[in-house]
């Protein structure tokens, strides 16, 4: 063995070293720095005497067929330091279709995905008919809903997105 | 099975003023049940979105990736809930939505319905039929009862479209799947009639559970929210239902609920085991369905008759020597094939049977007395001497009584006469 194969060792052992205290500082992260809280809700339509519709949202205790789920994420910066570059993702849950348009979120873009891999402006999805020729995508064809946050969120900072869902 | 009915009342169809009878050459019907093949809307009919949903634990799981004092980092967070349970499902009748033609002391009348799953699970439905009134097609109005006793439902199996004494035997619907429907039979037998007699008739489908296949699953005679089925016999007596105890339980979010969905009845139908006194009409939410049919005494043959002029000049103008080319439409109607179905009409008075001129469906006949070359001929008295003129011309679409002629089907005859 000669100097130049022991330095490469070396090197080696140094970079599983790193990357094994790298695993565990996300460990830490992911305890400590964000508080992440995912809700869902039932949404009970009533009419009040003056004929006005009102939305409550309630604890999803009986949920059937076409109900309407709202969904609510809220993400809190926990840690004493800034956070960046922060990405939701959220695959539609099984026996549900996104509503149109539902989808909103603090200082976000928004995009969805029709294959849970690449996402997009809404308008811009397409999906392919049974012919094999493309469309643009509907609410009910897409897979996951994406938000990117444009802000850095301070210490003690919260974020909200929403959602809602159609049940099947 | 072969059934020799009188037909009361012979039909008589004036067009144009002529006269037409359709008998027999001893002026009755022969009907045959049960009915070789029915108009079918089946259970091909299912749908393939056989979607099962309820009990389904429904989980969104969100995942946050961020940077963090210069490290990326990720967290999950997860909202779950069970869909509970929605019990929906329609019976609606399937004969067209008119009364279904029977004629007198007929054993084995069928009636067709279709249940259809509108819920979000797989579910038995418990059948049975009873005797009902007002007439759902409103007038003539409700006059008899079938006879007692002889009220049976039976489920479609799929092998073969419309009623089979030997395929369809199943009691109870098994398996109906959501968004799929099921074609089940009432079978009746008729007592003496007279014509336009009406007996109207209720098909009443009871929720029960489904998962094991080929088994009657138990009623579901109460749902999570205090909602109660009525008390009923189904399955052709062997299943007793009793009426549901209110059950009110907590939704939970984690527990999968019962609630029955299924709509009011249609109609207003005086059912015993399903109806609301008030109204008196199958109530909502009772996890029961039911619809009317009616059965009513008259011909299962229909005749449409027309007449063409054909002018020696090619026109339309009926003058001396202009051929009249008549043509009968003739269409069985309802459940029912009829057999020793005979057509007969008369040559108009001051016109000729042109020789040689009866078609059937387009198929040329001979004017001899020659079955089975053909089933057409002319006659040229009551006696059938052999001198003309042409009295009528008789054809027989029976075919010497071995085909029975089957509902939904039309025969078309022509013949040509001129004007003297």
């Amino acid at each position: 063995m000669n100097i130049n194969t022991q330095r490469q060792l070396l090197a080696t052992v140094i970079l599983i070293f790193a990357f094994s205290l790298q695993v565990s500082t996300n460990a830490h992260a992911e305890d400590g720095a964000i508080r992440f809280s995912n809700n869902a809700f039932k949404q009970v339509i009533s009419k009040a005497a003056d004929d006005s519709v009102q939305y409550d949202y309630v604890e999803p205790g009986l949920v059937l067929p076409k109900d309407v789920i709202l969904y609510e994420i809220i993400f809190e910066n926990i840690s004493k330091q800034e956070i960046s570059n922060i990405v939701i993702n959220n695959p539609i849950a099984n026996n549900s279709v996104y509503r149109g348009d539902s989808a909103t979120g603090d200082a976000s873009t928004i995009t969805f995905s029709v294959d849970g891999k690449n996402f997009a402006a809404a308008k811009t999805l397409t999906v392919k008919d049974k012919t094999g020729n493309s469309r643009q995508a509907k609410p009910e064809d897409y897979t996951a809903i994406r938000w990117v946050y444009n802000n850095v969120l301070k210490p003690g900072e919260k974020g909200k997105v929403t959602y809602k869902t159609t049940i099947k | 099975m072969m059934l020799n009915i009188f037909f009361s009342v012979s039909i008589r169809i004036i067009v144009a003023k002529q006269q037409m009878v359709v008998k027999n050459a001893m002026g009755y019907f022969v009907a045959q049940t049960p009915v070789a093949s029915i108009v079918f809307l089946s259970s091909l009919l299912v749908s393939t979105n056989a979607f099962s949903a309820a009990g389904d634990s429904i989980n969104a799981t969100a995942t946050i990736n961020y940077l963090v004092g210069g490290v990326t980092a990720t967290s999950n967070a997860s909202a779950e809930f069970t869909e509970d349970r929605k019990i929906n499902f329609v019976v609606t009748e399937l004969d067209g939505g008119s009364a279904l033609p029977v004629v007198s002391t007929m054993s084995n009348a069928v009636m067709q319905f279709a249940i259809t799953n509108t819920g979000n699970d797989t579910h038995d439905f418990l059948i049975t039929a009873v005797d009902t009134s007002p007439n759902p097609y409103t007038l003539p109005a409700d006059s008899f009862d079938v006879l007692p006793g002889t009220i049976r439902t039976f489920v479609e199996s799929g092998v073969t479209p419309g009623y089979q004494t030997t395929e369809d035997t199943t009691v109870f619907v098994d398996e109906l799947s959501p968004n799929s429907q099921q074609v089940v039979y009432v079978l009746t037998n008729m007592p003496a009639l007279v014509e336009n007699d009406v007996a109207a008739i209720a098909l009443i489908a009871q929720v029960a559970e489904g998962g094991v296949s080929g088994v009657e699953g138990a009623f579901i005679n109460t749902d999570d929210n205090g909602r109660i089925s009525p008390a009923g016999t189904f399955s052709n007596g062997s299943t007793t239902v009793p009426a549901g105890v209110p059950v009110f339980n907590s939704d939970a979010p984690s527990a999968m609920d019962s609630v029955f969905n299924d709509p009011a009845g249609a109609n207003t139908e005086d059912v015993s085991t399903d109806f609301d006194n008030g109204f008196k009409r199958d109530v909502a939410g009772n996890g029961q369905h039911s619809d009317a049919g009616a059965y009513q005494a008259m011909s299962p043959v229909t005749i449409n008759k027309t007449v063409t002029v054909i002018d020696t000049l090619g026109g339309s103008d009926p003058h001396a020597g202009a051929t009249l080319r008549y043509q009968l439409d003739v269409s069985v109607v309802g459940n029912i094939a009829v057999n020793n179905l005979i057509i007969s009409d008369v040559i108009p008075d001051n016109t000729t049977y042109s020789d040689a001129s009866i078609r059937l469906n387009g198929v040329a006949q001979t004017d001899a007395n020659d079955m089975p070359t053909d089933y057409s001929h002319a006659r040229l008295s009551d006696a059938d001497i052999f001198t003309k003129p042409v009295l009528s011309i008789e054809i027989d679409l029976s075919q010497g009584g071995s085909v029975a002629v089957v509902p939904g089907s039309t025969n078309t005859i022509t013949f040509e006469v001129t004007i003297n």
